[in-house]
């Protein structure tokens, strides 16, 4: 086995990690698992479940879209990075390397608050549930 | 008599429901081509921020269709409600009330849906914006993701906030 298949089978084994931590990632969809009335629903929830639905499929296309293309996004941020230290390596920029450092580092953090991203939704919704309340007081003045 | 009348009825409402809902597809085709060519349009004028255009109108046409889509569930509760008669002030209050309970819970329940979408786009858009040596990209991936929390809670806690100033009152 050459150099050229060990890196390429860095890269897959990489890609096959990322796509297992999405894939445990994914079925934390706050949209739909953290809903607010879901315990004690109130009177009439049951007409407006299609629209919730019909909406809660739609975001979940396009958070997959989102989180998807940020994989791809990650890939050539991370390229680009090495690559801008190797020309700044080349042409003897003192603070090239680090600033290519900087990007990936950047880079790599973005990109697990991307795949986290339901995740942290998930924690926000859940604090945030037991102060939700849909039924309106009518006040005596 | 009367339960034939109420079958022509509903066969009436189902396919007024039908053209509608082939209209609001009609209608969100046109809408969502005529936003994605004037943003192209924007983009080869050199105008800076055409993705945000395009995203803040977008979604109401989405959300649009989603209406459409569950329009007879949501037509159904709004008929139930006007049908349930109406005596006197109170019962008047009672009607408004539950409809404004309807959209209430319409919104509130779909508000964790747009909060994952809006945290997952704003990464995104810090991850191209890294991709491109936008400088201070962290920190205003921080204040852009303050600001959509920040803005889902309020959403969330609204009907209390409200609460209190009435209360307050």
């Amino acid at each position: 086995m050459n150099k050229r298949q060990k890196r390429g089978n860095a890269w897959r084994r990489l890609a096959i990690l990322l796509t297992l931590i999405l894939l445990l990632v994914s079925p934390a969809m706050p949209a739909q698992a953290s809903n607010p009335q879901q315990d004690d629903p109130p009177s009439g929830s049951a007409s407006v479940q299609p629209l919730v639905e019909l909406v809660t499929n739609v975001a979940r296309l396009f958070i997959q879209f989102f989180v998807f293309s940020s994989v791809a996004v990650f890939a050539v941020s991370v390229a680009r990075g090495f690559w801008s230290a190797q020309i700044a390596n080349l042409v003897g920029s003192p603070m090239g390397v680090s600033q290519a450092w900087l990007n990936i580092i950047a880079a790599v953090f973005i990109f697990i608050l991307a795949v986290m991203s339901t995740t942290f939704v998930g924690i926000v919704f859940d604090a945030v549930r037991n102060y939700v309340d849909t039924s309106i007081p009518i006040p005596q003045f | 008599m009367d339960l034939a009348r109420s079958t022509a009825l509903v066969a009436v409402i189902a396919e007024v429901m039908q053209w509608a809902g082939g209209l609001g597809a009609i209608y969100f085709t046109v809408a969502l081509v005529t936003t994605l060519a004037q943003a192209h349009v924007g983009a080869i004028a050199g105008r800076t921020g055409v993705l945000v255009e395009l995203y803040e109108r977008a979604i109401p046409i989405i959300v649009c269709l989603a209406v459409v889509a569950s329009a007879a569930a949501l037509g159904d509760a709004v008929g139930r409600w006007m049908t349930s008669g109406v005596q006197d002030a109170t019962g008047a209050v009672a009607l408004w009330r539950g409809l404004a309970e309807i959209v209430v819970q319409a919104v509130l329940m779909t508000v964790g849906a747009s909060l994952a979408v809006g945290f997952a786009s704003g990464v995104l858009g810090a991850q191209l914006s890294l991709l491109g040596g936008q400088p201070g990209i962290l920190s205003a991936l921080a204040a852009r993701l303050m600001l959509v929390v920040l803005t889902g809670v309020l959403t969330l806690l609204a009907v209390r906030l409200a609460g209190l100033v009435i209360g307050l009152v």
